[in-house]
């Protein structure tokens, strides 16, 4: 994996979740020696995400979104948007589309990424995240960066994936049960229900 | 995997167009409809679920030893909150038969219509159907009500969508409650968590 571009929000509420996702992300690639060539942060439009996502070589994209969204754009929390089902992304070559955002795998955007990405992984609902203690929160960042942990470990097929984030989810879930804190465990039930890789 | 299941019971559910007809009425996103002609393969496949399950059974069952009676008595052996919804033609029911079925729980006593006021019945079997799945939905918003309760963290911001929505504890309990989209796909998921889990037990 030799591009990666990490697009996230560093705005409102949920900017230390996504921070925080985005530099756990970050650690993990690092210590496998992959390279991000691009790190977008807070006020970009579609026309700079288009930007920076060319490249000069002819390699494949990995884009990796921790953001806001609806079935039609990845927004961040002004909601400018990122990206949207009516852009042309004719000029970006994409590999990995994994988007932890809400709703990217439910419609328009969907079906438009899915035609021109090998991997694609995505919501089709509402994601939710619990916020009020910190190892909750990084249960829920683990989760939602499991995915694409493994396929920078090199395990890239689909059913394989599916069935090892469902594992995952699944054992995260337990210990959250074990703990008493059911309604964390629902929301991440939730959460992996909406999963889809395609 | 769909969180209700809804079964029925009925020697008359020989006829597939029928089948057809009852689960274009009631299988949705949310409720399996099954259908059984035959009172024992009806009761094993009661038997053998954890989830939540409405039972609409008929009372006398042509050609099979396991009558109606028979059948709610060997559920509430084991399953005793499942709601029953009887169905039962005139003249088929003694006082005797009518004290077992009060005895053994039910919910609703149907009585077949006579040709010619068929939908008199439909409209009965569909509010009584209804009224159970509220009963279910109404045990989960209390389950988690009392759970809510105990949490001394109820009422602070902690889940967060990331479509922006902010909720307490609380807050999602008054969704479950007021049936929003939030609170319904919420409730959804507690089911598929309480069958996954007792898949796992099992």
């Amino acid at each position: 994996m030799n591009y990666i571009l990490v697009a996230y929000e560093d705005t409102g509420d949920l900017k230390d979740y996504f921070i925080k996702a985005r530099n756990n992300l970050n650690d993990f690639l690092l210590s496998l020696d992959k390279r991000i060539l691009n790190d977008i942060k807070k006020n970009c439009d579609s026309n700079s995400f288009i930007k920076n996502c060319i490249v000069q070589s002819d390699e494949k994209l990995n884009l990796i979104f921790h953001s806001h969204g609806d079935e039609t754009s990845i927004l961040d929390n002004n909601n400018i948007e990122f990206l949207n089902y009516q852009m042309d992304l004719s000029t970006i070559k994409i590999n990995i589309f994994y988007s932890t955002a809400c709703e990217t795998a439910k419609g328009k955007l969907k079906s438009k990424i899915i035609k021109q990405s090998n991997i694609f992984f995505g919501y089709n609902s509402i994601a939710y995240v619990v916020v009020g203690n910190d190892n909750i929160k990084d249960t829920f960042i683990e989760c939602d960066n499991f995915c694409i942990k493994q396929i920078a470990l090199g395990f890239v097929n689909k059913d394989l994936l599916e069935i090892k984030t469902d594992q995952f989810f699944k054992n995260q879930i337990e210990e959250f049960i074990k703990k008493d804190l059911i309604v964390e465990a629902i929301l991440l039930m939730h959460n992996k229900e909406s999963i889809e890789i395609h | 995997m769909r969180n209700i299941n809804l079964v029925f019971v009925d020697d008359e559910l020989n006829n597939p167009v029928r089948i057809k007809l009852i689960k274009k009425k009631y299988d949705n996103e949310f409720i399996e409809t099954h259908c059984f002609d035959e009172s024992d393969t009806g009761l094993a496949f009661v038997l053998s679920f954890e989830k939540p399950t409405i039972l609409v059974l008929d009372l006398k069952m042509r050609d099979s030893e396991l009558q109606g009676i028979e059948i709610l008595k060997k559920i509430r052996e084991t399953k005793k909150k499942i709601p029953v919804i009887i169905k039962s033609g005139n003249n088929e029911i003694t006082n005797e038969d009518f004290r077992e079925l009060i005895n053994n729980d039910i919910s609703f006593f149907i009585k077949k219509a006579s040709r010619g006021n068929e939908k008199d019945e439909e409209r009965e079997e569909e509010k009584s159907i209804h009224i159970a799945i509220k009963s279910i939905m109404k045990n989960v918003s209390m389950a988690l009500e009392e759970y809510v309760n105990r949490r001394k963290d109820k009422d602070k911001i902690m889940i967060m969508s990331k479509s922006g929505n902010k909720i307490s504890l609380s807050e999602m309990l008054d969704h479950v409650n007021n049936e929003t989209n939030i609170g319904i796909d919420f409730e959804k998921s507690i089911y598929k968590l309480s069958i996954e889990l007792l898949q796992e037990k099992n």
